[in-house]
């Protein structure tokens, strides 16, 4: 296959993309401490991609369910992040734990109820491939990308701020209430990125992942979101690579590589103890 | 006007009842401990004061404002050390980061560092003897190096009013030491007011003008000689418990 391929070529650009949504969302619920709201987002975004395609079969406008699978997925994560605020993070396991049953609940019946055609779109989101990711996927993805990085760069100080101490942020006078809120909406909106990318199944390799093996490494926060970018592209790429050679799923490829990644480093951490 | 002014609070989470008819004055710069038993509600009362909580019930003033209504302006005026186990140590923040929280959080966005922030870090981390301490990494200090770094962050905007949570839990005598020194040293020339919730009131004896004991109600407040006696511990603590703790207070008020 050539490089020049169109599939290659969006394949590229997805994992690019990746890379920019893995640094937030991995990144961020390893910070704030809910490493397991990156899993629970994108199966909210396949419900939401459910309820998108039912809507789609009525009004006939296509990127709903895009739009759909987006506020299901914001939503989740700002519930998420109400709970934990109202009642600690030790509730953050029942609070992901119940929306990721109502996800698969709303999944479930809406899988019954719409064409089988539009039953592919949904389940793209629940097992995707990157190769086949279209243009229009692309486009609405970078939007959501570009978006987000924005907004971490713009409040990086006051996201760390809150992540390392909430309650002297606040009592320094940061309103920590709209900048949490912001975390989480940033969590949620990267989710549908990678769901669309990868599928909601193999989330976690590309988010939690290469945030792990960026923590095992770095000194510095700001290392910690670089090299989690670093580590989630290169995992894109060789996993692509290595998924055209062996003709094997490349989403399901490029999971396995950054696992792999992941299990080097922490090995050779272990030897140079 | 008085430093803080609180009268007939209530207050609780999710309906339960913590702190039940608290008030009291502060007037003047002093040293205020504050001690209890386990879930007398001594977190919960500095919370309030803050503005992080907000009563069922009564009025706080912190120099003439509110700390809920008017809460950028009072906390402007207070530093704050919250309980160090609030915090997530394991995060790879450098030391000047975090002491430069205290000022950047209360500017406005972008919250740019400006030459004289910078100029401020370094005379309060000269001062609390943590110059050395500005380029390394927050988790890898030593549990009270990590407290003078806090006491840093809490003071590097110049508060009026300093509240500490439970400030020497883990940290040894020699820390402890130069913190109380340097808390007495705040309180006598730039007057400030510090409040220090407590639960071992060994190390602040020397240094306490005021001390409360709060069991979910003020069993007393006031000066060291007239709070700590067998009727208001026991009514604290239960009875039995008094007599170990008023024996220590009163070999270290005699020694001091």
């Amino acid at each position: 296959m050539s490089l020049y391929n169109p599939f290659i070529i969006n394949a590229i650009i997805g994992v690019i993309l990746c890379g920019i949504t893995s640094m937030i969302i991995g990144t961020l619920s390893m910070l704030r401490n809910v490493h397991y709201l990156s899993a629970e987002v994108t199966h909210s975004a396949l419900s939401g991609a459910g309820i998108g395609a039912l809507i789609y079969a009525i009004i006939g406008y296509e990127p709903i369910i895009f739009i759909m699978a987006t506020l299901f997925s914001i939503a989740t994560s700002i519930v998420t992040g109400y709970i934990i605020r109202e009642k600690g993070v030790e509730a953050s396991g029942l609070a992901i734990g119940t929306s990721l049953a109502i996800s698969m609940s709303i999944y479930s019946i809406v899988a019954g109820m719409i064409r089988a055609e539009l039953l592919i779109k949904v389940n793209s989101y629940l097992i995707s491939d990157i190769l086949l990711i279209t243009s229009s996927d692309l486009m609405k993805m970078s939007i959501i990308s570009i978006i987000g990085l924005i907004v971490l760069l713009a409040f990086y100080r006051e996201i760390i701020y809150i992540c390392f101490d909430i309650e002297g942020s606040e009592a320094l006078g940061l309103n920590t209430k709209i900048y949490d809120y912001l975390i989480f909406t940033l969590i949620g909106a990267s989710g549908v990125v990678l769901a669309r990318a990868v599928g909601a199944l193999l989330v976690y390799a590309l988010t939690i992942i290469p945030a792990a093996c960026a923590i095992e490494l770095s000194n510095s926060i700001r290392n910690t979101f670089i090299y989690t970018f670093t580590i989630s592209i290169l995992s894109g790429i060789m996993g692509l690579i290595i998924s055209i050679i062996i003709n094997l799923h490349t989403s399901g490829m490029i999971a396995l590589t950054s696992t792999t990644i992941y299990i080097i480093i922490k090995t050779l951490k272990k030897f140079k103890q | 006007m008085d430093i803080v002014r609180v009268e007939d609070l209530t207050v609780g989470y999710s309906r339960n009842i913590v702190l039940e008819n608290i008030s009291f004055k502060i007037c003047k710069p002093s040293i205020n401990v504050i001690m209890g038993p386990n879930g007398a509600g001594k977190t919960t009362l500095i919370k309030t004061l803050i503005g992080l909580l907000k009563p069922y019930k009564g009025s706080i003033e912190i120099l003439g404002f509110d700390p809920i209504k008017e809460a950028f302006k009072v906390r402007k005026l207070i530093g704050y050390i919250p309980q160090r186990e609030k915090i997530v140590e394991k995060l790879p923040l450098k030391v000047v980061d975090v002491v430069m929280m205290g000022i950047l959080t209360k500017k406005d966005w972008p919250r740019i560092i400006s030459e004289k922030d910078l100029m401020e870090a370094m005379r309060i981390s000269k001062s609390l003897g943590i110059m050395e301490l500005l380029d390394k990494q927050f988790h890898q200090l030593s549990v009270g190096q990590k407290q003078k770094v806090l006491l840093a962050r809490a003071l590097i905007s110049n508060p009026k009013i300093l509240i500490l949570d439970e400030p020497f839990n883990g940290v040894d005598i020699l820390s402890q030491h130069s913190i109380i020194e340097y808390l007495k040293n705040l309180r006598e020339k730039f007057e400030t007011t510090i409040i220090i919730v407590i639960h071992d009131l060994n190390p602040v004896i020397n240094i306490a003008e005021n001390i409360m004991i709060l069991n979910r109600k003020i069993i007393s407040f006031g000066k060291i000689e007239e709070v700590l006696n067998e009727e208001f511990i026991s009514k604290a603590y239960g009875k039995g418990k008094h007599y170990f703790l008023l024996t220590e207070y009163t070999k270290l008020s005699e020694s001091s």
